[in-house]
């Protein structure tokens, strides 16, 4: 019973969740006329099963084995040309999946290619995003401490001396000298 | 006119000198006949909101009551007390009073003179003066509903001592 429980302990967690896919048909061709459809592919396991499934002209669907350009990265290079309808699927080797990207029946479609694909891959470029640079109006910002210890200083001291003026004013302390003097007898 | 002018101030000025002199003029009962000693009557001002009484000056020659009380706590208008009395037997007596009243709301003077009333009272004596109360035991030591001042010019009665009313 112990050494079951060591070894569970020791066994790796099973991946019980199917590959993340990401994709984003594209609208040029490359310079040699070709689509580049790219599918980034994220699992915790070794992946398994991809394919592209690509609607002939007889409706049928046929599968393309996609190259694996770059760790999480799969690429297919198929003659550019409007109306291609595809999606793609994918497995992990614990067989969690399909996941896929389109279907049979909404399967993705591409319209006749624009301009020309750049040369840079999505694998290839780091992508490096700057903040955007958020500008603060000063009456947003939270004063300095040093300010607000200041301010306050500057509050009890004026609430000290107003209310030791309102004491003094209230309680009499100039002293004087009494000299007492007898009232005239006629009004 | 302009000689009858020149006459006019000099009068006003005259009644505001002497307004302003010092020294309250002596009671009449200081100077009749006692039965006991009135020349060693002693005089103190008593000042609202002061616990300390203010010894004065008993000036025969003069007929005055002179003397000046220092360290009066200005600010308001306050009433004050004029106390003649006698030590018998080690006990203070009072035999009479008389009343004032100053403003002391101008703080910028450092002298003020305070008016005394010439109504002298040898029965309704002040006690406490703020409020002002009538405290009857105090120009009546024994309690005998005579006052101190009759009892100690009366040549039979003993201001100590509380005698039957109408005893001799």
């Amino acid at each position: 019973m112990i050494t079951l429980a060591a070894i569970l302990w020791a066994a790796p967690a099973a991946d019980l969740n199917p590959p993340r896919v990401g994709h984003e048909p594209p609208t040029a061709a490359d310079l040699q006329g070709n689509w580049r459809l790219w599918f980034e592919v994220r699992d915790e396991s070794a992946l398994f099963g991809a394919a592209l499934y690509i609607e002939a002209a007889d409706g049928q669907w046929t599968t393309i084995e996609p190259e694996q350009v770059a760790p999480e990265w799969f690429e297919v290079i198929i003659p550019a040309k409007g109306g291609l309808r595809y999606f793609f699927e994918v497995f992990d080797e614990h067989g969690n999946g399909p996941t896929r990207v389109g279907s049979s029946e909404v399967p993705f479609v591409l319209k006749a290619p624009v301009g020309k694909l750049p040369v840079t891959r999505p694998w290839n470029k780091s992508v490096e995003v700057t903040p955007p640079k958020v500008v603060v109006p000063w009456w947003l910002k939270p004063p300095p401490r040093r300010v607000v210890y200041a301010a306050l200083g500057t509050a009890a001291l004026t609430g000290l001396a107003y209310g030791s003026w309102s004491l003094l004013k209230a309680r009499p302390v100039a002293k004087v000298t009494l000299i007492p003097i007898g009232a005239s007898e006629s009004p | 006119m302009r000689r009858l002018l020149v006459l006019g101030v000099l009068m006003g000025c005259g009644e505001s000198q002497s307004a302003l002199d010092s020294g309250v003029p002596l009671p009449a009962f200081l100077s009749l006949q006692c039965a006991r000693d009135l020349s060693q009557a002693g005089a103190r001002l008593r000042v609202s909101g002061h616990t300390a009484a203010c010894p004065l000056s008993i000036d025969r020659e003069q007929g005055k009551v002179v003397g000046e009380c220092a360290s009066i706590s200005a600010g308001v208008e306050r009433s004050v007390v004029l106390d003649y009395y006698v030590l018998l037997d080690g006990e203070l007596l009072v035999l009479a009073q008389q009343n004032g009243r100053v403003d002391l709301s101008n703080t910028e003077l450092d002298r003020h003179p305070v008016m005394i009333q010439s109504a002298l009272a040898t029965r309704r004596c002040v006690g406490n003066l703020n409020p002002a109360e009538i405290n009857f035991s105090l120009c009546d030591n024994d309690g005998d509903g005579l006052e101190n001042l009759a009892e100690y010019c009366h040549d039979t009665r003993e201001p100590l001592i509380a005698e039957r009313s109408g005893d001799p």
